[in-house]
């Protein structure tokens, strides 16, 4: 199984999905709504900053005339008062020539002097920008205030510094305020979320509980009607998974029950053979002559058992190497020579070069019951053939024997070891091997009856199999 | 011969002794693994037969201590495991041969016979081996070919495929190998040509209670006429 992203649980998941998303979002959007609102508030307070120079200006005259003309202020002390939002915000200002010579007020003020931007809104000569005055911080509105008499006109700067810790404690105010209320609105969607997710899983809990909770070996479908519509592909795919289980397990059981059986007739049988021997009821060279046959039969049987467990072993090697299945073929047909020459039987072969990726046992062992079986259901002196033909992709392995065929109702059973019609021939064991060769190596197998004139006069093993083309 | 059979169950152990001491060999018998060893030491054996599943330790473990202490003697394994990969281990691990249980009497014989002789050591009553077939007798000494007191009249090259022949009787051998038995050094194959010496033989070989038959494509095969 695979971990770390994966085991990441739907519930983390879904929280850390959702939440984490709405966590930066919400703190961009913070710090967006605080400057926003900081801006509003120093431009309102600039307003009114430029209110208190605009009001200072109306208080300026020009006197004398020529050169002789000077400014004439007449600011009273608590001009300023009405302009102050409370008495934390201390106000001061400066009226000076453009020159810079102070005409009244606080000279700690220092000139202005800098070039007036060109802001819209304003269409006065005005600027604002933050300064310090006794190592205060304060914002200054500064005003080039026109001042005309009769007889003369002139300009005055007019500046007005405020302090500014009404400000900074209102944007406090505001920042805590945009905080607070965006933690708590973080805080109510973790809990819908966290609720959502909670309901949404329970159900897969709770399969999970009951598929904890069932017998060693319980292979029932899953029945949970109240999943998610989502769920119901898995829940289907894990029951088909577990229907196939069922049946090879109960194949298995089966399989076991009757090699058990097969492998206790052999030893019943030797049991009467020796007793019977051993009573004097069959003479005693006979009596060994059938004993020596049922420990042949016995030993088949045993070989096949395990040669069936040993496929299931090298299923599981991916390394097989490529082999021409035709040597394997010819060499085969050499060890079964002695039978074919015992039966005299009309034997030709004929092979093309066949590569296939297999291990070779299992290729001879494929051959040899197959041969094996021909020439056991052959009749003396008939024909039999190995055939082995290839196409661009394929083999064609077909061993046709002059036998009896097989009965409609023995084709139904064929492959399934220990099946009745088998007992005279043999267990079944063979065939059934022949196929989980043939499955293993991606191929088929089939027996088909050969007719003429309507007349089964032999039977066709064909194996098909992939080739290796590299 | 001495044989050292080290096989832990009693009745084959019994059975095999019984046997193979009629056929006139020595048979020291062992049981156990961990005494194995020693016991081919004291013994020194021509040939040893080794059972693989053994109590104490395990047989392929014997083979591979007996074969670092430097004992050279021909192992011929006896098993029921039976697999390839079995087989595999045990021939890398120094055994000469290998019989897979049940295995028969004959069979065990002459696998030891052969070990036998492979080491160097002379057989003694089965020297002087000969092949027979129907009526025909092959004296593998001198390579006659007898129909019962006279011998054959055959060319070289038949003789050379009958005796190959005779020496695998009821066993069919490829016409690729008879190929180059009777013609030993041919530069061009022609599997024709074997077919000429095959009709040629098989006229001789009339009233020998022989027969030689042809497998189509594969080789042919000498067999005693029922």
């Amino acid at each position: 199984m695979k971990t770390t992203r994966a085991a990441l649980s739907l519930r983390r998941y879904l929280l850390l999905g959702i939440l984490v998303p709405t966590a930066v979002f919400m703190l961009v959007n913070t710090v967006t709504l605080y400057r926003q609102a900081l801006a509003a508030v120093n431009t309102a307070y600039d307003r009114t900053l430029l209110a208190s120079a605009k009001s200072i200006g109306e208080m300026i005259e020009v006197e004398g005339e020529g050169t002789l003309a000077r400014f004439r202020t007449n600011v009273p002390y608590a001009a300023l008062e009405a302009f102050e939002a409370d008495n934390r915000s201390r106000m001061v200002y400066r009226i000076s020539t453009v020159q810079g010579t102070l005409i009244d007020g606080s000279p700690e003020l220092p000139q202005w002097s800098g070039r007036l931007p060109d802001r819209g809104p304003y269409a006065a000569l005005v600027d604002f920008y933050d300064a310090s005055v006794r190592g205060e911080d304060v914002r200054v509105a500064v005003l080039l205030q026109p001042v005309a008499s009769s007889r003369g006109m002139g300009m005055v700067t007019i500046q007005v510094a405020e302090t500014l810790e009404l400000r900074q404690t209102l944007a406090r105010q505001i920042l805590i305020d945009t905080l607070l209320r965006q933690s708590l609105l973080a805080a109510v969607i973790a809990l819908i979320v966290v609720l959502v997710v909670q309901r949404a899983t329970r159900p897969v809990r709770a399969l999970s509980v009951q598929l904890r909770a069932r017998a060693e070996g319980d292979l029932h479908p899953i029945d949970a009607p109240d999943l998610p519509r989502e769920l119901h592909p898995l829940v289907d795919a894990t029951n088909q998974v577990m229907a196939r289980l069922h049946d090879l397990l109960a194949n298995q059981k089966r399989f076991v029950r009757d090699a058990s059986h097969q492998l206790r007739t052999p030893l019943a049988v030797l049991k009467v053979q020796v007793q019977s021997a051993l009573r004097g009821d069959i003479d005693q060279t006979q009596a060994l002559r059938e004993i020596n046959g049922t420990v042949e039969r016995a030993t088949v049987l045993a070989n096949q058992m395990l040669a069936l467990a040993k496929v299931e072993q090298l299923r599981q090697q991916a390394d097989a190497p490529v082999i021409d299945l035709a040597a394997v073929v010819r060499a085969v047909a050499l060890d079964l020579s002695p039978l074919v020459a015992d039966k005299d039987l009309d034997f030709g072969i004929e092979t093309l070069p066949a590569p296939v990726r297999a291990h070779e046992w299992m290729l001879r062992e494929l051959v040899r019951n197959l041969l094996h079986n021909a020439i056991k259901h052959a009749p003396e002196h008939s024909v039999l053939s190995v055939r082995l033909h290839t196409d661009r992709q394929h083999l064609v392995l077909i061993i046709a024997d002059g036998g009896p065929g097989i009965g409609d109702e023995l084709r139904a059973r064929l492959f399934q070891p220990f099946s009745a019609g088998h007992n005279r021939s043999g267990s079944g064991l063979g065939l059934m091997l022949c196929r989980e060769i043939s499955t293993a190596l991606g191929g088929q197998i089939a027996l088909d009856n050969r007719l003429r004139q309507g007349r089964v006069v032999g039977l066709d093993a064909t194996v098909r199999l992939a080739l290796s083309l590299s | 011969m001495r044989l050292l059979l080290i096989e832990d169950d009693p009745d084959l152990q019994t059975s095999l002794r019984r046997t193979l001491e009629r056929k006139g060999m020595q048979v020291g018998v062992c049981a156990d693994g961990r005494h194995a060893l020693a016991q081919w030491q004291q013994m020194t054996p021509d040939v040893v037969l080794l059972d693989l599943s053994l109590p104490g330790l395990d047989g392929l473990e014997v083979l591979a201590r007996a074969r670092q202490t430097g004992m050279t003697t021909p192992v011929l394994i006896l098993t029921a495991r039976g697999t390839v990969g079995d087989r595999i281990v045990g021939l890398n691990t120094g055994a000469d041969d290998y019989l897979s249980k049940p295995f028969d009497l004959d069979e065990l014989e002459a696998r030891i016979r052969a070990l036998y002789r492979r080491a160097g050591g002379v057989a003694d009553e089965a020297v002087h081996e000969h092949f027979s077939c129907g009526q025909l007798r092959l004296d593998n000494r001198s390579g006659a070919i007898h129909h019962g007191f006279k011998v054959l009249d055959l060319s070289p090259r038949e003789s050379r495929l009958l005796r190959a022949l005779m020496q695998r009787p009821g066993r069919a051998l490829a016409k690729e190998q008879l190929f180059d038995v009777v013609f030993p050094g041919a530069s061009e194959v022609q599997y024709e040509a074997i077919e000429v010496v095959v009709y040629r033989l098989r006229k001789k070989l009339a009233g020998t209670g022989t027969a030689l038959l042809t497998l189509r494509g594969l080789g042919y095969l000498l067999k005693a006429e029922a």
